[in-house]
């Protein structure tokens, strides 16, 4: 009414030409023709009119399409237009549009919402949120609410969070600032103190709480939990708790609320810190120990969050022994250096704090220095016992660890101390679970140790003694104890007591392999003593010590020899015997005069080794049974170690090259029979076991042993069967030695048959030593004939000896490793020597 | 005359590590000298009770030789008051072990083959010093695990219902002999006082009884060590003869009375007992009296 009135009063000024009275007269005359509105508008915006002429016009069409948002929209469409905005008006005319249209309200809405947002007006901002919400249809709702909530979250809640004045923002604070201003905060509360913190208020963001409240009443289920999370950050906490205890479990007996596990750790933890800063402390409390229960792995976190707690609430004694118990709880190291560091902050703080208002103020002295010594002491203490904490942690993580008890070991003073640990180590060890072999039983001879190096020797052989029963699953453990206590018996009280403490574990049962059997498969429930009889280094050790203590003519009739000798034999039938046993024994056999004895061990033994093994045995057996030093056995006798040797040996594929040239050597030096000798050397030289180097160096000594003593003839013999059996390669040297030995002999057409015959054994190409050895042969014995026959065959076999390797590998398709062929197409005059055809067709040339 | 039977618990029957008496008493004498030296250290705590108790049973190696592990399985228990004798102690019972030889020698009838070598059972063969003790029963077979856990409970319960407080028992000073002649071993032991057994030890008779009652062991008055035979082995005779068990046989009232007569040994033991000990698998478990 009042537009219209005005409209009346201002007409007449308005209206200034025909146009107008035109556009006047129509709009009279049919008001509801919007296009007369229309071109009526344009035509004054044309005209340049005045805005209040235009604002006037339109205030007119308005009132008369009061419902038409179209018109409204347009309006304030051309409003923000202007050269002078005033957001006012627009929200005016907004709220005009919006109480006056019920229908066709989206964009109005919309526009209304963003102008706000964009003004940051909290009032228009909610305004048009209610305004929209009635105008717009359900489905519309959500979008409204979200310009919101993002407005909400992006502008509103970041000025709340980082309001200077706000209480203490624990992400972005330094710890020890923290638990400073906790201190202040809690030593004010308990009167240490009397002035306030921080003298501001807290600051809350009810704007937002307010908003989010009601949306939260409407939002989709899959919204709350975030929606809760946003809520929670306006600090808003009267409002938030009513809101969040509708998501948590009630206690109807107790009247209180606990977590809900359908709720996150972090909405929970949210309720928790509204309980803490609306000083509900029971409530607090009971919801913390619920926390606890629910979410242990975040134990760390909330027993830090309750740290702080307490120390808001000046309960520093709870903060600490909180600390202090959590301290001992921790199983891992992250968790310890987390607790461990808040901990050693708050000693420090707590120190720093008192002792500063004790030097200012005079606030129950004694009673506040009492406190002040206290924490420094248990500060003190944190920074003296930090090892031995870390290693609680790691003794929580494995009690079975034996290096972790060693090191705690370490970390003790005085030996009472250590003393204290061995035996908290041995009480809480369980054998079967101790995984380093050894270390369970270094563990018992070290604390044994302790005593026995104070005097205490009784005492060290209980603990030993204990130590014995224990079922250790790895007979090194035992092994560690009794030697550890034979050595120390040694030193103080003689050998005889160190023997018999060995003795004690070397007995032997009477079914050792049954034992033995039933500990290898009793994945260890068969404790080690079973099998302790069965340990090498107790034996090596307890021979060693009788060794050492053995007079040097003891013979049969001393106790210490005898002694040994069982060892040895006993050692033997365990068979655990090493080579460097062997050698001992029959060594120690040796001097003391039982040789023949020692050969006995060298047969008992030898076969319990590889066969490598056995050729170094043989060889020192030999040795010690050819020593006219050491005896004087029979010819027979040595011959029959020397086949034996050799019999068990080549069986084995064992080179034995050295020992025929010894038995042949022997031979000839006891029987004094050369054909024997030869015949021996070859023997080797034709054996198969024997290395072609070793083959070649018999061979050598045999024909060489030969031709000086059995004449030519069995020399020849022995050339001729050399040549053929050795690999053509080797054998070229052996054909220019055989033809040098018959043109000796004035055998010149034999000679020459031999180095015809060598000289096919290879391609001239290789075979160049024969070829000038030839030449030298025929210069010395042949004439011209004979020398252009040499070059002719020469010639031949260079061309048909050649290796085709070219041929071979096209016809494979590829390069492959090949015996060596050799072309023969013009052999015809050539013939071929069964020897090489014979011995070794496939051979493998390789001419290093 | 005592006889106990084959089952007989209170001595290690492993010991038979044959050493003659000089060599007995040179070790007990070097295991004293050893005492002697470590009564100037005090600095070291004694082994804690705990950790003797944990291994207290030596694995048992002829089950694992003889028999198939899994075949015949009981679970074994056993009740005594267990004693660490001191260094003190300990010389004092060496001193025992060699009057009762004397005076076994001093017999006209006696020939020194017939006497067997005491091995002393406070001391191994190693010289570490071994606790002694009172048989209350003979080795305990239960058939199953919980039965065992009945009897120790009871025992628990037992020792609480009777209000069983700390007390010290006398220990004759006079040596008897002990035979087990299935085991062909002789045990030298010192009576307990008979004034003990009626004053303080008859409620342990009741309260064993009673747990291996409920613990459902048939004949079980049989398994509890008769109040007049207590007694605590100090030394051990093992593989004896028949031959040397009939002469002890005979020897054995005589030689109390000998000994009574010349007033050797007598130095009166006692024995403070403050707990009961149980075995179980290889631990002893004490269990003390309030």
């Amino acid at each position: 009414m009042d537009s219209m009135n005005k409209a009346t009063v201002n007409i007449d000024e308005n209206i200034r030409n025909d146009a107008d009275v035109a556009f006047e007269y129509e709009i009279q005359k049919t008001p509801q023709n919007i296009l007369t509105w229309k071109r009526y508008l344009e035509y004054w915006k044309e005209e340049g009119r005045v805005d209040e002429q235009i604002r006037w016009l339109y205030e007119r069409f308005c009132s008369q399409f009061l419902t038409d948002t179209s018109i409204w929209e347009d309006y304030i469409r051309w409003e923000t237009t202007r050269e002078v905005v005033k957001t006012s008006r627009i929200f005016s005319l907004f709220q005009r549009c919006l109480n006056s249209c019920v229908h066709d309200c989206d964009r109005v809405c919309l526009s209304y919402l963003e102008l706000a947002i964009e003004q940051h007006d909290l009032t228009m901002i909610r305004h048009a949120l209610d305004l929209s919400l009635i105008r717009l249809e359900g489905g519309m709702h959500s979008k409204v609410w979200e310009s919101v909530l993002h407005f909400l979250e992006e502008k509103v809640l970041p000025l709340t969070q980082l309001d200077s004045t706000q209480e203490y923002d624990e992400e972005n604070i330094d710890e020890a600032d923290l638990v400073n201003i906790l201190l202040v905060k809690g030593l004010a509360k308990v009167g240490f103190i009397s002035e306030e913190p921080s003298g501001i208020e807290s600051r809350c963001d009810i704007w937002s709480s307010q908003l989010l409240e009601r949306y939260l009443r409407v939002a989709p289920q899959q919204r709350q939990h975030e929606l809760l999370n946003i809520l929670a950050k306006t600090r808003d906490n009267a409002t938030i708790k009513p809101i969040y205890e509708k998501y948590l479990m009630r206690d109807e007996k107790r009247e209180i609320y606990l977590p809900s596990s359908k709720l996150t750790f972090a909405l929970n933890f949210n309720y928790l810190i509204v309980l803490e800063k609306l000083d509900l402390d029971n409530q607090y409390e009971e919801f913390m120990n619920q926390m606890n229960v629910m979410y242990a792995e975040n134990w760390v976190f909330l027993t830090l969050s309750l740290a702080k707690y307490y120390i808001s609430r000046g309960r520093l004694d709870s903060c600490g022994d909180l600390l202090d118990k959590s301290l001992r709880q921790t199983l891992n190291f992250s968790d310890f250096d987390r607790i461990y560091s808040f901990y050693l902050l708050f000693e420090q703080q707590c120190s720093q704090f008192i002792l500063e208002k004790l030097e200012n103020e005079l606030f129950d002295q004694r009673n506040w220095t009492k406190k002040l010594e206290h924490h420094m002491a248990t500060f003190e203490s944190l920074i003296n016992l930090h090892d031995i904490y870390l290693n609680d942690v790691a003794l929580r993580q494995d009690s079975n660890l034996v290096e972790t008890w060693m090191k705690r070991v370490s970390l003790q003073k005085t030996s009472a101390e250590k003393c204290h640990i061995y035996s908290e180590a041995i009480l809480k060890i369980d054998p079967r679970k101790v995984t380093t072999p050894g270390s369970f039983g270094r563990l018992w001879c070290l604390y044994g140790d302790l005593y026995w190096n104070t005097n205490a020797t009784s005492t060290a052989r209980e603990l030993w003694a204990q130590s014995l029963k224990v079922p250790y699953p790895y007979i090194k453990d035992l092994e560690e104890i009794y030697l550890n206590w034979a050595e120390r018996e040694l030193s103080k009280e003689g050998v005889e007591r160190a023997v018999s403490v060995l003795e004690d574990a070397l007995s032997i049962p009477m079914n050792p392999d049954a034992l033995l059997e039933k500990f290898n498969n009793g994945q260890k429930k068969v404790p080690a003593q079973t099998v302790v009889f069965n340990s090498l280094r107790i034996w090596c050790k307890y021979i060693d010590f009788l060794e050492a203590f053995c007079p040097k003519d003891a013979n049969s009739s001393n106790k210490i020899y005898n002694k040994i000798k069982t060892a040895y034999n006993n050692v033997i039938d365990l068979r655990l015997i090493t080579p460097a046993m062997v050698e001992n024994f029959a060594l120690f056999l040796q001097n003391h005069h039982e040789v023949v004895e020692s050969f006995q061990v060298y047969e008992k033994t030898i076969p319990l080794f590889p066969p490598e093994i056995q050729y170094e045995l043989w060889i020192e057996y030999l040795e010690v049974a050819t020593s006219p030093k050491l005896t004087l056995l029979s010819p027979e006798h040595i011959r029959f170690i020397f086949e034996k040797a050799l019999e068990s040996l080549c069986s084995h594929g064992i080179d034995c090259k050295n020992i025929f040239i010894a038995y042949s050597a022997l031979e000839e030096k006891v029987s004094g029979l050369v054909g024997k000798s030869i015949e021996i050397l070859h023997r080797g030289a034709v054996s198969v076991s024997t290395h072609l180097e070793s083959r070649l160096q018999l061979w050598g000594m045999c024909i060489s042993r030969a031709q000086s003593t059995l004449g030519p003839s069995i020399a020849r013999e022995l050339y001729q069967e050399c040549i053929q059996v050795l690999p053509n390669s080797k054998a070229v040297a052996f054909v220019i030695e055989f033809s040098d030995f018959e043109s000796s002999m004035g055998e010149i057409i034999r000679a020459r048959e031999i180095l015809t015959y060598g000289a096919k054994l290879l391609p001239p190409s290789r075979n160049t030593e024969l070829w000038n050895n030839f030449e030298v042969f025929e210069l010395k014995h042949g004439d011209k004939e004979t020398y252009k026959e040499m070059l002719k065959m020469k010639k031949i076999l260079d061309s048909d000896m050649v290796i085709d390797s070219e041929s071979v590998s096209q016809r494979e398709g590829n390069i492959n490793f090949v015996a060596a062929t050799t072309n023969r197409v013009n052999s015809h005059d050539i013939t071929p020597s069964n020897a090489t055809q014979s011995v070794n067709p496939d051979e493998i040339e390789l001419d290093i | 005359m005592e006889f106990i039977s084959i089952d007989y618990s209170s001595s290690d029957g492993s010991d038979t590590e044959s050493e003659s008496v000089d060599e007995v008493e040179a070790q007990v004498e070097n295991a004293e000298k050893s005492n002697i030296e470590e009564a100037g250290c005090t600095d070291l705590p004694a082994i804690p009770d705990s950790v003797i108790s944990k291994y207290h049973i030596t694995p048992n190696l002829q089950k694992y030789e003889l028999q198939d592990m899994h075949i015949g399985r009981f679970w074994r228990s056993f009740t005594y008051f267990e004693w660490r004798p001191t260094p003190a102690i300990r010389r004092q019972l060496q001193q025992i072990i060699c009057e009762y030889k004397e005076t076994f020698m001093k017999q006209e009838y006696t020939n020194l083959s017939q006497l067997p070598d005491f091995d002393p059972l406070f001391i191994s063969h190693l010289g570490a010093p071994k606790p002694l003790h009172i048989s209350l029963t003979r080795s305990l077979l239960f058939e199953t695990e919980e039965q065992r856990q009945t009897f120790i409970h009871e025992i628990h319960n037992g020792l609480q219902n009777h209000r069983i407080s700390p007390f010290t028992l006398e220990i004759c000073p006079y040596p008897k002999l002990y035979i087990s002649e299935q085991a062909n071993t002789l045990y030298l032991g010192l009576p307990v006082s008979g004034r003990c057994n009626r004053t303080h030890l008859s409620p342990f008779q009741t309260i064993i009884g009673e747990a291996l009652q409920k613990s459902r062991i048939p004949d079980y008055q049989e398994l509890i060590v008769n109040l007049h035979s207590l007694h605590i082995s100090i030394a051990v005779a093992s593989k004896a003869s028949q031959v040397t068990l009939k002469r002890y046989q005979q020897l054995n009232e005589t030689m109390g009375a000998l000994m009574l007569l010349n007033n050797k040994s007598a130095y009166q033991l006692e024995l403070f007992v403050n707990s009961i000990n149980c075995d179980e698998n290889r631990h002893s478990i004490k269990i003390p009296f309030t």
